[in-house]
């Protein structure tokens, strides 16, 4: 009991806007915190006492296993309210972390991060498979139908972004990393971690080039290869199941390199192997256009439930590890953008369609994997909303000479392809 | 002369190069000037018998010291710009590391000096900033823009006057800060007041202008003076971590290269204390692509003591230690080496004037600063970072696009004055 008491207090010291009623194991409720405008109340119930004991000890993962498990059970509200009301009360911008570890807890996570992001061939595809190969179905119900893209969406409209789909916001997104890739006729374009080949098929059909896609995922191969089949652009653009370190030895190089959500798979230990092969893979006068989830400030680690239910081996990149490693590659990054918000906005889609679909989940998988899911959705929400995280575009060029002097490219390149 | 005669016969593969020792001897390098040089082969003459191992022995150094000193001579109708671009034209050719392959030792020692040198302690700063600005304003008039900016002018197109592309640039640098009007704006290292004046006349926005070099600050005072803005656009001789206050915006337009590494900390803690909560700070500065390395002998010794040009990583690292968010990076590639080759041809324009204002040892001096840095952001490392650092991500809107559409409508609002010393103009007046 005494954790109970002590989860109390922990919550008291983060929640002073909205409120959490707490209904302990014993039936002892507390509530804490005040409404507030924009502030969700949420009421949750502790079907056991262990619940209490395995938040006090890591909040994270603690809550995501008893919420899994159905030992942390939402009587008001939702998943998606419990993470912003607290993320909401400690924002990143407010320098307070939501739990200060002692040292050794923080070393020792540190050493699990590190030993599990070192990303040997071998285990990235097994890495890879655990996320990616849990079936297409799962992601053909929550991402938008037209690009399948599991990444985050662009969404210009200013204030709101509510009047856009996801899918426009998606082909935003598409129109705005190929407007920096700055594609001529006749080129020849790698993706690496072409997912469901949603780039390489746009890039396919607004442009005059030749795509290769690469993944490690042998559904997403599959499917990529039928969407692109069924797209009519069979002949441009060729998937392959290749670990992205095994292309220079082809000696085949590339115009241009798109990356899009594939460098958080990375691992810090192999960023300089990254960027070294990438610039190898690159014509003299190549460029390459980075899209990565990051973190804002330094570098850090990832935390427990991520590591252990969602991305083994991942790792959210700080701007200047990145930046730092892409240097000694001779890589120059002509332009960097953050978008902030942009990939909270695309959660917030992909949370509400598999609610949309919950059923049909739950068959599939089962409720626990349902709550798995919609606990790291929601969580990622709250970190891109409050927390640190952000997603960087990075472009790259090997040659100061290759891109336009002005930026005005960018902008004319977007709004031919978005025909405004 | 043989230490020399083996690094040029090595290095020029491209156009010619005709060297004649103090002892009459002549040396040629390189194929020939078919398709390089109407004007023939670049004609040096050493005139001193310690000029060739001087050069050889430092060669970022040496060479810049031998012109000054008179040891180095370059022929009409050639001179010291062509000199130098064709060779290290040729030397990027060779791959980067060409020019400064150095012993272990030498390179120790170097790094050791540079790192003792950008160590700006707040009354060494201030003498590092007169001992580049002070020189008297009379030399800025001579070879920059009728604004006197001090920094690169964006070249949109390579035709414009140097007073159109530095308009321009303040279009641009205005436009990343997102600035409405009645801010409140400090403008750190604010050189001759241009920019200052700039924001105040197109937002209405109050500004602070800081710098070290005294004339500066003097001469900024009379133009808010002339111009009537005296009560909004305020300028002081200090040190912007004396600065006090909460500010809606802060700029740094090539401040960055005077602080050094080791005060960047320094630098992203106090102006992090000195910007709103959901203010934005925007800052350009020299940078070099490639890793971090060090500042050269020559840039160090005569031009910028203290300084340091940075890698983009070694910006970022700091500022995301001290809690900024940067939101956007634009590499600004070549506008510098159009700048500074009109800098340099406004200079030698003014040749006798400037001997006169100093001696020929200094127009050298000059002269060769101002061709060194020319060529390192045309075939060296050298680009300019345009970086935007919030504190909160709501500062800005959702999309870059404002960017692009304010600098569009700054420059189109924007009334391009004439270069008061240009030679047209007085011939016209004549």
């Amino acid at each position: 009991m005494a954790s109970a008491k002590l989860l109390d207090r922990v919550m008291e010291g983060i929640i002073s806007k909205g409120v959490l009623t707490i209904v302990h194991a014993d039936g002892r409720e507390s509530s804490i915190g005040k409404p507030a405008p924009g502030f969700p109340e949420i009421r949750v119930r502790f079907a056991d006492d262990k619940v209490a004991r395995q938040l006090v000890l890591d909040p994270r993962l603690g809550a995501g296993e008893a919420f899994m498990d159905g030992r942390l059970l939402i009587e008001q509200g939702d998943i998606m309210g419990l993470a912003q009301l607290l993320r909401a009360n400690k924002p990143y911008e407010r320098g307070v972390s939501l739990h200060r570890k002692g040292v050794i807890r923080r070393l020792l996570d540190r050493a699990v991060a590190a030993r599990d992001s070192v990303n040997q061939q071998a285990s990235a595809k097994t890495n890879v498979s655990h996320h990616y190969d849990i079936g297409n179905a799962l992601y053909e119900l929550m991402l938008d139908a037209e690009h399948m893209q599991y990444s985050c969406a662009y969404w210009p409209q200013d204030g709101g972004g509510g009047d856009m789909t996801l899918g426009e916001a998606q082909t935003a997104k598409l129109a705005h990393i190929a407007a920096k890739l700055d594609l001529q006729p006749g080129q020849r374009v790698l993706d690496i971690g072409c997912g469901w080949g949603g780039m390489a098929i746009y890039l396919a059909q607004n442009f005059d080039v030749s795509v290769s896609g690469i993944t490690l995922s042998k559904e997403q191969l599959e499917l990529a290869k039928a969407r692109a089949t069924e797209a009519g652009v069979g002949e441009d653009v060729q998937f392959e199941l290749i670990d992205y370190r095994d292309l220079p030895a082809r000696g085949i190089h590339y115009d241009r390199i798109v990356s899009v959500g594939m460098f958080e798979h990375v691992g810090r230990p192999q960023f300089e192997t990254f960027f070294r092969v990438a610039a190898n893979l690159l014509t003299d006068d190549g460029v390459m256009l980075l899209h990565t989830i990051g973190r804002m400030g330094g570098p850090g680690s990832t935390d427990a439930f991520t590591r252990k239910y969602i991305f083994p081996g991942g790792y959210i990149p700080a701007l200047s590890e990145t930046l730092a490693a892409s240097e000694k590659a001779r890589l120059i990054a002509t332009d960097t953008e953050t978008l902030r918000l942009h990939y909270a906005k695309t959660l917030r889609q992909w949370y509400a369609a598999c609610f949309t679909h919950q059923t049909e989940i739950e068959a599939m998988y089962d409720a626990r994997f349902f709550r798995m899911w919609t606990f790291y959705l929601a969580g990622a929400t709250a970190a891109f909303e409050y927390g640190g995280m952000c997603n960087y575009q990075i472009q790259f060029a090997r040659n100061r000479h290759t891109l336009p002097l002005t930026r005005d490219y960018l902008a004319e390149n977007e709004a031919q392809l978005l025909g405004r | 002369m043989w230490l020399l005669d083996k690094f040029l016969k090595q290095a020029i593969h491209t156009g010619q190069m005709i060297v004649t020792d103090h002892d009459g001897k002549s040396y040629t390098y390189g194929p020939g000037i078919e398709g390089m040089d109407k004007r023939g082969a670049v004609r040096v003459r050493l005139t001193n018998p310690k000029a060739s191992s001087h050069i050889a022995r430092y060669p970022q150094l040496g060479a810049g010291e031998a012109y000054m000193w008179g040891w180095l001579v370059v022929k009409e109708p050639h001179d010291i710009r062509d000199m130098i671009l064709l060779v290290t034209m040729n030397a990027k050719r060779l791959g980067d590391d060409a020019i400064k392959a150095k012993g272990g030792l030498r390179k120790a020692l170097d790094l050791l000096v540079a790192k003792a040198d950008s160590i700006n302690l707040k009354s060494k700063a201030r003498k590092n900033a007169e001992h580049t600005y002070n020189l008297t304003r009379r030399l800025y008039e001579l070879f920059l823009d009728e604004d006197r900016q001090y920094t690169m002018g964006y070249y949109r197109d390579l035709d414009v006057s140097l007073e159109q592309a530095q308009m321009d640039k303040k279009a641009h640098l205005a436009a990343k800060m997102y600035i409405k009007p009645g801010m409140k704006v400090l403008d750190i290292g604010c050189g001759w007041g241009g920019f200052a004046l700039y924001l105040h006349e197109h937002y209405g926005c109050e500004v602070l202008g800081v710098a070290l070099a005294e004339d500066q600050i003097a001469f900024c005072k009379e133009r808010a003076e002339a111009a009537g803005v005296a009560d909004k656009v305020k300028f002081e001789l200090m040190d912007y971590r004396d600065v006090e206050g909460q500010f809606d915006r802060i700029s740094s337009v090539g401040l960055l290269e005077h602080v050094g590494t080791p005060h960047y900390p320094q630098f992203f803690e106090h102006t992090y204390k000195l910007l709103k909560s959901d203010g934005v700070m925007f800052s350009h500065c020299c940078g070099r692509v490639g890793e971090p390395g060090r500042t050269d002998a020559w840039t160090r010794k005569y031009i910028f003591p203290g300084g340091y040009i940075p890698a983009l990583s070694e910006l970022v690292v700091q500022s995301e230690k001290a809690g900024w968010q940067v939101m956007d990076v634009e590499a600004m590639r070549f506008h510098y080496s159009h700048t500074l080759e009109e800098w340099y041809n406004r200079t030698v324009m003014h040749r006798d004037e400037i001997v006169e204002l100093y001696d020929e040892q200094f127009f050298r001096m000059w002269q060769y600063y101002l061709v060194g840095a020319e060529q390192s952001f045309r075939h060296g490392t050298m680009v300019n970072w345009q970086i935007v650092y919030v504190k909160d991500r709501e500062a800005l809107p959702m999309t870059r696009d404002f960017m692009h559409e304010e600098s569009a409508r700054l420059r189109a609002e924007a009334k391009i004055p004439k270069w008061s010393l240009d030679p047209a103009l007085k011939v016209a007046a004549e």
